[in-house]
């Protein structure tokens, strides 16, 4: 076994993680980490059969599905979090609907998966997040976005590095999987190594969200509360 | 090729990492500071607005202690005069009691006078309304009426508006400083000089009486003693201005006060 499988066998089962950890406390949870708790949830599958299954179409079916999904959950998470810059938000949504609907209709969602549209997906959350950095520089209220206490913070931290960071592998993937030698495989391990982050932090989210009860009550965002995309490939 | 890629994509993903984890590092930073820094600005506007409602109490305390001393020394002897010259009217003695009517009449117009002029300098609204150097006129001609004093107001530069509170505020101190002048400085000439610009209003107070006794101001502040002095240096630190007390040649004293139009308080 090389190394790039075990980081595969990590990545692909750390989503148990946040997910057992989710579902043993979720009904303490706000609105933020609901969210992200479905999307561990809807990650799981397609992780959970690249880990079991090698069958294909089924495998890009569920990936290209739950990118989709995952881009409507990071919509609802971040979306109560922009309010000056809720024109480019929306923008962006619009964009990022125009492109998938011609991706999925060129290329369909069975053959193929449209890591171009992860790349894509990566791109707008970094713009929402950009936007939500800016609305707080601007602001002149003391938001508890970025606050220690706010789980949201782990959330937003997990899917900045975890989008900035494997946007190149995506954009690279295709080229990479018709590459020959064995060391451009290896490749694959910076997208495993973020990916094991990113639930990590979405595990710790969770974790502080359970924990910190009364900090809903005083938390002057109101129910909204945060986490991360989770990705899978 | 294949080697010079892996080394690319290694190395661009560790710096677009380290560039991620900078971001996010400032983010907390910028809100820490910002969280640290409208904190300090809530204090002290809390601070500030504690003060200022003290400073409201206070002045409230000796505006009832005015309207007592007025309504006891003024206009409660002259009403009483009213009344004691009403009761010596001998009705068979028609000239005299017609003498005394009229005389009655001239002091019951004038205690009606100092009734108005004592509302007026009470109500807030005339402030408000009329502006400060509209409301000092007011009380030099209250003043000037007494007989005892010849005053003076001139005032040069353009229009300036201060905020209610602070108006109101400086428009107190200016009381007490003439009160002052009435209680302690024996004077019989009183001259207000107002000059303004965009950003300031400089007051100048002056009289022809015995002056101050620097030595007895410094002794008092020292002690911190002499409760009006206190009251003058802590509104007016209050509305963020400066107060100078000065000796005027040949006699009498001269007090310079300066405000701006905007302090840190009110941000």
């Amino acid at each position: 076994m090389n190394i790039e499988k075990i980081f595969a066998a990590i990545s692909a089962w750390i989503i148990l993680l946040p997910l057992v950890t989710g579902l043993k406390i979720f009904n303490r949870f706000s609105k933020d980490s609901y969210c992200i708790l479905f999307v561990v949830f809807l990650g799981t599958i397609p992780s959970m059969l690249k880990a079991l299954t090698t069958e294909e179409h089924h495998l890009n079916v569920s990936y290209n599905l739950y990118t989709l999904a995952e881009f409507f959950l990071y919509y609802k998470l971040f979306e109560n979090k922009v309010t000056r810059f809720r024109k480019g938000f929306s923008a962006l949504l619009v964009l990022y609907c125009i492109i998938a609907s011609l991706f999925i209709f060129q290329l369909g969602i069975v053959n193929h998966f449209l890591s171009e549209l992860v790349c894509i997906n990566s791109f707008i959350y970094l713009g929402w997040m950009l936007l939500i950095i800016l609305e707080q520089y601007r602001s002149e209220k003391v938001d508890l976005i970025f606050e220690y206490e706010n789980p949201f913070v782990w959330y937003f931290s997990a899917i900045l590095i975890y989008s900035s960071c494997t946007l190149l592998y995506f954009f690279l993937e295709e080229y990479i999987k018709s590459r020959p030698e064995p060391n451009m495989h290896n490749l694959k391990i910076i997208h495993h190594v973020f990916n094991i982050l990113l639930n990590l932090f979405f595990t710790a989210g969770l974790l502080k969200d359970g924990r910190t009860i009364p900090f809903r009550s005083k938390n002057r965002i109101g129910k909204s509360r945060t986490s991360i995309p989770n990705s899978v490939a | 090729m294949a080697k010079e890629i892996i080394i690319f994509s290694i190395l661009a993903t560790v710096v677009i990492l380290i560039l991620s984890v900078l971001v996010f590092l400032f983010i907390l930073l910028l809100q820490k500071k910002k969280h640290i820094f409208l904190q300090d600005t809530a204090n002290l506007k809390t601070s500030f607005e504690r003060t200022l409602l003290q400073a409201q109490l206070e002045i409230q305390e000796e505006t009832f202690k005015n309207i007592s001393q007025e309504i006891h020394d003024n206009i409660g002897q002259t009403l009483s005069l009213i009344k004691l010259t009403i009761n010596t009217i001998d009705l068979q003695d028609i000239p005299t009691a017609s003498n005394k009517l009229i005389e009655t009449n001239g002091l019951l117009t004038n205690v009606i006078q100092d009734l108005r002029d004592l509302s007026k300098s009470l109500n807030t609204d005339y402030i408000n309304n009329n502006g400060i150097i509209s409301s000092i006129q007011q009380q030099l001609l209250y003043l000037e009426k007494t007989g005892l004093y010849k005053t003076t107001l001139k005032h040069s530069g353009g229009l300036f508006k201060l905020s209610l509170n602070k108006e109101l505020l400086l428009f107190r101190i200016i009381q007490e400083l003439l009160n002052n002048i009435v209680k302690h400085a024996e004077a019989d000439e009183i001259e207000v000089n107002i000059n303004t610009d965009e950003v300031k209003i400089l007051i100048a107070i002056a009289d022809n009486g015995k002056g101050f006794d620097n030595d007895l101001m410094k002794q008092r502040r020292a002690e911190n003693t002499g409760i009006g002095l206190k009251n003058i240096l802590s509104r007016m630190e209050l509305i963020g201005g400066s107060i100078n007390f000065k000796h005027r040649n040949p006699k009498g004293s001269l007090v310079l006060l300066e405000i701006f139009e905007n302090d840190q308080h009110e941000n």
